[in-house]
């Protein structure tokens, strides 16, 4: 029998290689083929990563053995203290840009009952937390900021003796242009 | 399926069969295998397991190739290099392995530059991808001397400058 009678068989006999097979095996194949291309072409995103790591570092930063450790004031260095570096130098326009703005972190520290007692923030990355905001109304952006909160309760030292303390630490990482696009 | 082929059969001129998954409707008698040519079924079979095969193995190859190109695997090291170096303290030594990389060629390039806190990697016929870190120690990196499948990571307090 000749390939081409097989294949499209005029006597609409018993069919091998008829063609809602050879339909079939194309839809599958282009079936898979694009969900490789979807699931590859996805951004290699460590934005939630990395800020999850800022804030991690944070922490063992301002705590140590349970306790709150130093005083903070909305002027704390913490890049100095923490050993952190935010300046980022932009050489692709051919210019250097030293930029700031792509990391935030926030610290609130208060008392059980809510009552703020201290806190500072990164001034240069409010941008960032701009984006992370807009990425609270507009759910799961994939192509903005990406934000991390840590809640840790921790022990501050006062003159009464040791008081129970919320930390909570807000980290953002702004590097669309490498996660997301 | 198959059951419910046999118990459909019309009494008209077409019947209908099971055959690779399929109810198929087709004209004449039931003749079995030697219709025409006993051969000619076996040919029949043949062509469709190969076709069938080649179909299947293009598809493994395809799916076995894709994502493996030096410009991905340039990005996954650069970041993994880059994340490495913000979780860890001074006084620590990280290896990350980078065996898989000699797919692209021997010729590859891995670095960290502290100026522009950049890890930059190079993979081969690559373009080149570079990512940023935000710590502020005092970082040494580079291909392992002693084992080039590994990259190391030396992280050291920033010395003080006045």
């Amino acid at each position: 029998m000749k390939l081409k009678n097989i294949i499209k068989n005029k006597k609409a006999d018993e069919k091998v290689l008829g063609f809602w097979w050879i339909l079939i095996m194309l839809f599958t194949g282009a079936a898979i083929i694009l969900c490789v291309i979807i699931i590859n072409g996805a951004p290699l995103d460590v934005g939630y990563m990395e800020a999850d790591i800022l804030a991690s570092r944070v922490l063992d930063c301002i705590v140590s053995n349970g306790y709150l450790v130093g005083n903070f004031s909305p002027s704390f260095d913490l890049q100095g203290r923490c050993g952190f570096d935010f300046k980022e130098i932009d050489v692709s326009s051919g210019t250097a840009k030293i930029t700031e703005s792509k990391y935030y972190v926030e610290v609130n520290i208060s008392e059980l009952n809510g009552k703020f007692i201290n806190g500072f923030y990164t001034r240069a990355g409010e941008e960032t937390k701009k984006w992370c905001e807009y990425q609270k109304v507009q759910g799961d952006a994939k192509k903005l900021a990406k934000c991390v909160q840590k809640n840790v309760y921790s022990l501050m030292k006062t003159a009464e003796g040791d008081k129970k303390i919320l930390i909570k630490i807000y980290t953002g990482v702004n590097k669309r242009e490498k996660n997301a696009l | 399926m198959r059951l419910f082929c046999n118990i459909i059969q019309k009494p008209n001129r077409f019947r209908q069969i099971y055959k690779f998954g399929f109810c198929i409707r087709v004209m004449g008698k039931k003749r079995g295998l030697s219709r025409n040519k006993k051969g000619d079924a076996i040919t029949e079979y043949i062509i469709f397991i190969v076709f069938s095969l080649l179909f299947f193995i293009s598809f493994a190859v395809f799916l076995g190739k894709v994502g493996k190109t030096a410009d991905v695997y340039e990005q996954i090291y650069a970041k993994k290099i880059a994340l490495a170096i913000d979780a860890a303290k001074p006084g620590m030594k990280i290896y990350v392995n980078i065996s898989e990389t000699y797919q692209f060629g021997k010729e590859r390039s891995f670095g960290v530059a502290p100026g522009t806190k950049t890890v930059s990697v190079r993979l081969g016929s690559g373009n080149g991808y570079s990512y940023t870190y935000f710590s502020g120690y005092d970082i040494v990196g580079g291909v392992y001397p002693k084992n080039p499948d590994f990259f190391m990571i030396e992280v050291n307090e920033k010395k003080k400058t006045i």
